[in-house]
């Protein structure tokens, strides 16, 4: 029970970091392109910024599913008996 | 000088809104009670988070801010990131009994909804400008 237990803590401990991993990877690139895209055409900023919060959209929700189904794991405990 | 336009984050998150309270119907006179409220709080784990960080990410405009509203967009996804957890952790333990599938599904609905919404409400917006 106690080994159910520690193998379900540690794979929601590995799906928060690599979740979290993949957004801050994703989002230091997405941010760094907005920064050089209106740096280079600064007319186009209103409209990069509205794109850069509908990717955000996309790039994370992968891993908020990933946070949804971890804390299923903690709080649901589906694997006891 | 180009005009600074705002997405209509407002309509986005009642078209989510709507959306989902159209299907917690549906669900509630097809599956049940139990599938209704899941469906409904799923959503609502997606559309809250959501909002913040919208809030968040167009509190500046402008290609002057572009730094600030990149460290509030950064700012904003860690809060994003752990108002989804909260809401999942608390939905998981306090609501008994919860379906699995009606919480997750409720959830990629809501945020599928106002995705396609903000697409949608985007290109009529820049449609009715130009």
């Amino acid at each position: 029970m106690e080994l159910i237990y520690a193998y379900t803590l540690l794979a929601a401990a590995l799906i928060f970091g690599l979740a979290g991993a993949g957004t801050a990877l994703a989002f230091g690139l997405l941010g760094g392109k907005l920064i050089e895209s209106s740096a280079r055409q600064p007319e186009l900023a209103p409209r990069l910024q509205t794109q850069f919060f509908l990717v955000a959209g996309f790039v994370d929700v992968i891993a908020i599913i990933g946070v949804g189904i971890a804390m299923y794991f903690i709080f649901a405990q589906p694997f006891s008996v | 000088m180009s005009t600074i336009q705002m997405p209509p984050v407002g309509r986005i998150i009642l078209v989510q809104t709507t959306v989902l309270v159209v299907l917690m119907v549906g669900a509630l006179v097809v599956l049940g009670m139990v599938s209704a409220y899941s469906l409904l709080l799923g959503g609502m784990i997606s559309i809250i988070p959501n909002a913040y960080f919208a809030s968040k990410v167009f509190r500046h405009t402008g290609a002057r801010a572009m730094e600030q509203i990149v460290r509030s967009a950064y700012l904003g996804e860690i809060i994003k990131l752990a108002l989804t957890g909260a809401g999942f952790a608390l939905a998981w333990s306090f609501v008994r009994p919860l379906q699995i599938s009606g919480l997750m599904g409720g959830f990629v609905i809501a945020h599928i909804t106002g995705m396609v919404s903000l697409v949608k409400l985007q290109k009529h917006v820049s449609g009715v400008n130009n």
